[in-house]
C-alpha cells in the first residue's frame, strides 16, 4: 500500500498519513476538544445542581402566569367600588395550575386558553373570578356551558348568547368562548357585578352562528337552554362523539342528532346506537323505521336512525308511542336544514400534558 | 481500491481490522448501554431518602371502639367533638407533647363556602381538640394547585389555623424532598412537602366531601395528594393508582370527613353554590377507606353506584376496609 491511498483504515505501523501536518489543525482540534470538555463539564455540574423547580412544586410566580395579554377580556371590567387583579393566561400545557382535576373536562370540549382574572371589592371582600375559556368552537362552548348549568335553572338565549346567573355565579356561552364568573358569596353587590358582566360580554365577545341543533330542537319543544353537545361518551357509549341533545321539559327525554361524513356513514352510526342501545335491555317491536329498544333498568325506549348524513334519535322516551312520535317530527324538522348548516364534528383535539 | 491492493491484504490484515471494528462497537455499546437512563432517576443528584415512620403515625387498633364516628347537627364544634368522641375522643390519639401535622384541602382559591376546601370552622374546631389534649405543637399545611397564599387566606382557612393556635405551613421549593413508598406503583420514589413533618409525631387529614371530574370523588384519602410535588398533575392518567399509592404512602393517626357542606357536582372545583349542599355531618377514623366509602354512599348520595376503583385497590394492599357497613359505626345528634 503507498503512500496517500486514501482508502487504509488502519495505518500500521503508527505514522502520520502525510509528511508534514498543520500547526493550524493541531490549534483547531485543540480548541474543539476544549469546548466539548466546556459542554461536558457543563453538564456535568448541571446534573450535579438541578433546577429545584424540576422536583418541587409549582413556585408561586408560575402557578398563575401574569400576563399583559388579555386576549378576549374588554378592558376596565371593574364598576366603581371594585378593582382587577391581574390576568393570568393558561393553556393546555399549564391549565391543571389553575384547575388541576378538572382540566379534562374542559379539554374534553376542545379547550385552547383560558383567561383568568379577580375584581376585587375596595373592602377586600367579596370577589368575583371570571373564567374565561376559548373552547375553539360555538358547539363546545354552548356544550360545556350546558353541562355546568345546573339542572334546575333556564338559562337565556339572546342574540347568540346563552347565559344565566345564578346565586353566585354567572354562566356566559357567546361564540367559541364560555365564560364562567364566580362570586364568592351570594350577596347584592356580587349580583349586580354578574349582571354587568354579563351586558358587557354579550356585546364584547365575537358573536358566531349557533350550531344547527338549536333550529332543530327548539321548534319541538325544547328550550335553549337545555340544548346541549357532547364531545364524546354520549349515553356511556364510547363511539358516540360529536352529539348534539336537547331535553325535553319532562327532565328524561332527550332528542340527539350527530352529522357524519356521509350517508352510508350515518346508515352505519345509526346501527351502532341501535345495537348499543338493545345492549342495554330488550328490543320492542313497533311499526316504522326504527329499532326502539326498552332499558331494562328504567324501562325508557331508545332509538335511532339515519335521515341523509343526520343521525336522529331518541333517548329515554316514556313509551314508544312517544318515542316514534318524537322520532317523526324530528325527522320532518331535520329535513328543512339545509345541508350546509350540518357541520360535521370533528373528533375533540386530545391535547395531552 | 484496485484489485491489485485486495489482492495484497493479508488474512491476518482482515481480522485485525474486523476485531478492530467490532471492539469499538462493542464499547461504543457498552458505554450507551452504562449511560442508559430512561426514568432520569439516575441522572439525579445522590440524596438521602426520606422515609415516613415504621407504621406511619397510625395509633393502636382498637377491638372496642367504634371504627366509624358519625355526628349530625347544626354546630361545626359540636359536630367535630362529636365525630371524634364516638371513637374515642382526641385524648386517644393526641397525648402531651405531641407535634401534630393536620392536613386540609386548601386546593383552590374559593371562598369557603363553595365547598371546594376544609371548611375553616372544621379545622378551627379540630386544632382547638388537639391543642386542648396537650399537643405541643399543631401545624397545619398544604401545597394547593393554584397560589398557597391566595388559597389559605380566600379559604379562610389561614385565619381559622392561627386564630386558634396553630403554625401555618406554605410550601416553597426548599420544602420538597424525596420520600421512599415501598411498594408504590407511582410514587416509589417522589418530592414530598416535608418541613412540617420534621419532628411531627401525629397527622390528621380533614377534608370536605367533593364530587371529582377523574376519580368521581375527592375525600380523606385524595386529600393527601396535596403532600406532593413535582409535576403531579401527570398522575391524572392513572388517578386510581395514584390514590392507591397516597393511602400506601401516609397512615394518619385519624382522619376527619368534614361534611358540613357537599359539593356534590363540578367538583374538585366548585364555584357556584347551586352545586353545593349543606351536609350538617363530620365523621371522624381511623381507617380512610371506610370513611370514603360512608361519604360516597351516605354523603355523596351515590349508593347506585359502585365504588370507585381506587377503594378496591387500596383494600387489596391491606390498607382499610370500604364495606364500612359491615364495621361499628357509632353516629350521634349533635347540637
Amino acid at each position: 500500500m503507498g503512500e496517500g491511498v486514501e482508502e487504509r483504515i488502519f495505518v500500521r505501523p503508527r505514522k502520520h498519513f502525510r509528511r508534514t501536518y498543520s500547526t493550524r489543525e493541531v490549534g483547531v482540534g485543540g480548541l474543539l476538544l476544549l469546548a466539548l470538555g466546556l459542554v461536558a463539564g457543563w453538564i456535568a455540574w448541571r446534573g450535579a445542581h438541578p433546577d429545584p423547580e424540576l422536583s418541587s412544586a409549582v413556585p408561586l410566580e408560575h402557578r398563575a402566569p401574569a400576563s399583559a395579554d388579555r386576549g378576549p377580556l374588554p378592558a376596565g371590567l371593574a364598576p366603581a367600588g371594585w378593582r382587577e387583579q391581574r390576568v393570568a393566561v393558561y393553556d393546555p400545557t399549564n391549565v391543571y395550575e389553575k384547575i388541576d382535576g378538572r382540566e379534562g373536562y374542559y379539554k374534553s370540549f376542545g379547550f385552547q386558553r383560558l383567561h383568568a382574572l379577580t375584581l376585587v371589592a375596595s373592602a377586600g371582600e367579596p370577589t368575583v373570578d371570571l373564567e374565561l375559556y376559548d373552547l375553539g368552537s360555538p358547539q363546545n362552548a354552548l356544550g360545556a356551558a350546558a353541562g355546568e348549568i345546573p339542572a334546575s335553572a333556564s338559562p337565556r338565549l339572546n342574540d347568540g348568547t346563552l347565559s344565566l346567573v345564578d346565586r353566585n355565579t354567572l354562566y356566559l356561552a357567546r361564540g367559541k368562548y364560555y365564560l364562567r364568573a364566580i362570586g364568592s358569596a351570594e350577596s347584592p353587590p356580587v349580583r349586580e357585578v354578574l349582571d354587568a358582566l354579563s351586558a358587557r360580554f354579550s356585546t364584547a365577545l365575537p358573536a358566531a352562528a349557533l350550531p344547527f341543533s338549536y333550529d332543530l330542537f327548539v321548534p319541538l319543544g325544547v328550550a335553549p337552554g337545555k340544548v346541549s353537545y357532547l364531545a364524546e361518551n354520549a349515553f356511556s357509549f364510547g363511539f358516540a362523539s360529536g352529539v348534539h341533545l336537547g331535553q325535553l321539559p319532562d327532565g328524561d327525554t332527550e332528542l340527539f342528532a350527530v352529522v357524519a361524513r356521509t350517508a352510508a356513514d350515518a346508515r352505519a352510526l345509526a346501527a351502532r346506537f341501535t345495537r348499543a342501545f338493545a345492549e342495554y335491555g330488550k328490543p320492542v317491536s313497533a311499526p316504522g323505521g326504527v329499532s326502539w329498544a326498552e332499558d331494562r333498568y328504567l324501562a325508557r325506549i331508545s332509538g335511532a336512525s339515519a335521515a341523509g348524513r343526520l343521525v336522529l334519535g331518541v333517548h329515554s322516551a316514556v313509551d314508544v308511542q312517544t318515542a316514534r312520535a318524537l322520532h317523526e317530527k324530528l325527522t320532518a324538522r331535520a329535513a328543512s336544514i339545509p345541508d350546509s348548516a350540518l357541520v360535521t364534528a370533528a373528533a375533540p383535539p386530545r391535547q395531552e400534558e | 481500491m484496485s484489485e491489485a491492493e485486495h489482492a495484497r491484504l493479508s488474512r491476518r490484515q482482515v481480522l485485525r481490522q474486523v476485531a478492530g471494528v467490532a471492539a469499538g462497537t462493542a464499547a461504543a455499546g457498552l458505554l450507551a448501554w452504562r449511560l442508559h437512563d430512561p426514568t432520569g432517576e439516575r441522572g439525579k443528584p445522590a440524596e438521602p431518602e426520606l422515609s415516613l415512620p415504621q407504621g406511619g403515625y397510625a395509633v393502636e387498633p382498637s377491638t372496642v371502639l367504634p371504627a366509624l364516628g358519625v355526628a349530625t347537627g347544626q354546630s361545626v364544634a359540636a359536630l367535630v367533638k362529636g365525630a371524634v368522641d364516638a371513637i374515642g375522643g382526641m385524648g386517644r390519639f393526641v397525648h402531651r407533647g405531641d407535634v401534630v401535622v393536620i392536613k386540609p384541602n386548601v386546593a383552590f382559591e374559593r371562598a369557603a363556602a363553595l365547598g371546594a376546601t376544609t371548611n375553616p370552622e372544621v379545622l378551627r374546631a379540630l386544632v382547638t381538640l388537639v391543642r386542648e389534649a396537650g399537643a405541643r405543637e399543631v401545624r397545619v399545611a398544604d401545597n394547593p394547585i393554584e397560589s398557597p397564599e391566595a388559597c389559605f387566606v380566600r379559604s379562610g382557612v389561614q385565619r381559622a389555623a392561627v386564630e386558634a393556635g396553630a403554625t401555618v405551613y406554605l410550601p416553597t421549593p426548599r420544602d420538597f424532598r424525596t420520600l421512599a413508598v415501598p411498594g408504590a406503583t407511582w410514587i416509589a420514589r417522589w418530592p414530598f412537602f416535608h418541613r412540617p413533618f420534621v419532628g411531627a409525631t401525629k397527622v390528621i387529614g380533614v377534608s370536605p366531601v367533593k364530587d371529582h371530574n377523574l376519580c368521581r370523588a375527592s375525600m380523606t384519602t385524595k386529600n393527601w395528594y396535596g403532600l406532593l410535588g413535582g409535576r403531579r398533575n401527570q398522575f391524572h392518567q392513572d388517578i386510581h393508582g395514584i390514590i392507591a399509592d397516597l393511602a400506601l404512602m401516609m397512615r394518619p393517626t385519624l382522619v376527619i370527613l368534614d361534611a358540613t357542606r357537599v359539593l356534590f357536582r363540578s367538583g374538585p372545583t366548585g364555584g357556584s353554590l347551586s352545586d353545593v349542599r349543606p351536609g350538617n355531618t363530620v365523621v371522624a377514623s381511623t381507617d380512610s377507606l371506610a370513611a370514603d366509602a360512608f361519604g360516597w354512599h351516605e354523603l355523596l348520595d351515590r349508593r347506585s353506584e359502585p365504588l370507585p376503583a381506587y377503594f378496591e385497590k387500596s383494600a387489596a394492599r391491606g390498607l382499610g376496609k370500604p364495606d364500612w357497613k359491615s364495621q361499628h359505626v357509632k353516629r350521634v345528634q349533635v347540637g
